[in-house]
């Protein structure tokens, strides 16, 4: 009996197939529709507005505020991320135990919850009490108020994203580099190609496809930053480190307008299609494949 | 290697030891400390007595015990659920030949590309008319179900040779035979992997707790230490915090030290 109706192959993905239409497929539809109607979840009115809420959005300085926010945090941890995993990555590739060790060590802020890792740093940051801050004093720095002042709020939150996320960009850019072939290093070496030339002419290039990889699953996750923003800074102060997905989840779950957070969800759906698309079409012609 | 690079390779691995060891040993060292001397400028490195008092208090306070079962329950919950809904998709697509198979497929992996930040909003609403907010439901049903797991798992399954199958079928081995005693085991690497994967980001999980409850009685770890922190600043008992905090890390960095590189290569080939 069991075997007849698993020997059926609609049978088998049909929990599957029902879930990921219930928590995504129908989610998607739901929130193209909501996101035309202005729905308070605390008065329980909903009605048919149009594109009001999205002109609403357009209208919003938080909104751009919010999205030059996330702008810079993209940029920021990206471009910072992806360098110093690329630095670091060609310094401990090698299977030495020191170099294990060390990747151990920066990877694990990875396996542990942000709420761990940043109230860590909020430790470490309290510009009161701070270590950071005493630090910067015995230098003779002037101290900072870190999250608590608009100033410094949104580096704040890139200094513990960069520094969580570091080990897992190091272990990527480990694993490209171990798949480039010896053989191409030793003919480098018979050619008298210097270690800049190897750098820039051998390991560059082919690592590029890695590196192009890294570059959009870290676009897209660092567009998707909600955790160390709501465990940090709320998005404050005055929207200083208000980021797109914490800026929707005010509208929907502190305003209780469903609709704008609706609306705000569809904007950041197609942010990251279009970031997709791009990667869709680059990988597929431009990047350098051995 | 040049001296110079030798030098510099040293420099750069002591930096990184500094920076990543450094916060958790002050973490380790503030636990210890009363609350005078965690808020004490400029601080002493080390407590003059050790308060392991500070870590009792905060286990009775932040009710640990009732969270840690919850995030046993959850996570549990969503690995044999995973186990249950995953293998036998990736066992239909990596070997069976059906309409539409390619259809489906690209159905079950759509959220692989859509971060759940897309529809986190819907999703609380489709909870609350299921009457699910603050139950159990609201934490695992919805999570039952991974594109990632079935993606990594078929590819496994497909390393898997038909001919192996065709032989066991051959001495008449039943479907549900094939799948648990033949193909799992051989696969049991790639399934591990995948639900290790799902353990530590099911057990470290801040988001949905966040948006699915309200309430409590259902929430999880990570949430009962993010409640520590004070809402005016300056009045955070951080000795007390740094304890919550150090027994939300420990389990974790147990079972990390203890399983390092296969942890390392479930994250690594996980979301690659």
């Amino acid at each position: 009996m069991v075997n007849r109706i698993i020997r059926n192959p609609y049978i088998l993905i049909a929990p599957a197939i029902i879930l990921v239409s219930v928590f995504s497929l129908y989610p998607i539809l739901f929130a193209v529709r909501v996101s035309f109607m202005n729905w308070d979840t605390v008065l329980g009115t909903k009605e048919n507005v149009g594109f009001d809420n999205y002109i609403h959005i357009f209208k919003d300085p938080v909104f751009w505020k919010v999205l030059k926010n996330t702008l810079i945090f993209a940029f920021f941890t990206v471009v910072i991320g992806i360098v110093m995993a690329f630095v670091i990555g060609i310094f401990l590739q090698k299977n030495r135990f020191s170099d294990n060790l060390v990747q151990s060590i920066i990877f694990t802020p990875n396996i542990l919850s942000a709420v761990s890792v940043t109230v860590m740093w909020m430790w470490l940051m309290d510009p009161n009490v701070g270590i950071i801050n005493y630090v910067l004093k015995w230098f003779g720095l002037p101290t900072l108020k870190w999250m608590m002042s608009p100033d410094t709020s949104l580096m704040s939150i890139i200094i513990v994203s960069i520094w969580k996320g570091l080990g897992y960009n190091v272990m990527i850019v480990i694993a490209g580099l171990q798949s480039i072939p010896r053989y191409i290093y030793e003919a480098a070496k018979l050619d008298r190609a210097g270690r800049w030339t190897t750098l820039f002419r051998i390991t560059l290039p082919l690592l590029s496809p890695t590196l192009f990889f890294l570059l959009i699953t870290s676009i897209i996750s660092s567009f998707s930053a909600f955790d160390v923003v709501s465990l940090m800074t709320n998005g404050g102060p005055e929207n200083s480190s208000n980021l797109i997905v914490y800026w929707i989840y005010q509208i929907g779950f502190l305003q209780f307008n469903i609709g704008k957070a609706s609306a705000g969800s569809i904007l950041f759906m197609i942010m990251v299609s279009i970031i997709a698309v791009i990667n869709y079409v680059f990988f597929n012609k431009k990047v350098h494949y051995q | 290697m040049s001296y110079a690079a030798k030098v510099l390779r040293v420099l750069l691995l002591l930096t990184l030891v500094l920076v990543f060891v450094f916060p958790f040993i002050w973490m380790l060292s503030t636990s210890l400390k009363t609350y005078l001397e965690s808020i004490k400028f400029p601080p002493d490195f080390l407590p003059k007595a050790p308060q392991f008092v500070n870590y009792s208090k905060t286990y009775v306070r932040i009710h640990f015990f009732h969270y840690a079962m919850n995030s046993v329950i959850v996570t549990f919950s969503i690995v044999i659920g995973q186990l249950l809904v995953c293998i036998p998709a990736a066992y239909a697509f990596a070997k069976k030949k059906f309409r539409f198979a390619g259809l489906f497929f690209a159905i079950v992996l759509i959220d692989l590309v859509l971060p759940a930040q897309v529809t986190f909003v819907p999703i609380y609403v489709l909870v609350s008319d299921f009457g699910w907010l603050d139950t159990y439901w609201a934490m695992i049903i919805p999570f039952i179900y991974s594109s990632f797991a079935i993606f990594f798992m078929t590819q496994a399954f497909k390393q898997i040779p038909d001919e192996l199958l065709d032989a066991a079928r051959m001495d008449k081995a039943t479907e549900l035979q094939i799948i648990v005693q033949l193909m799992l085991p051989i696969a049991k690497p790639f399934v591990l992997t995948a639900m290790l994967f799902t353990c530590i980001s099911k057990w470290n999980d801040y988001f949905w707790p966040l948006i699915l409850t309200n309430s409590e009685s259902v929430r999880t770890l990570p949430m009962t230490v993010k409640g520590m922190i004070s809402d005016t600043p300056g009045l955070t008992q951080w000795n007390e915090l740094m304890a919550g905090n150090m027994m939300l890390i420990i389990p974790i960095l147990v079972l990390y030290i203890a399983a390092n590189r296969f942890i390392k290569n479930a994250f690594v080939y996980g979301i690659k």
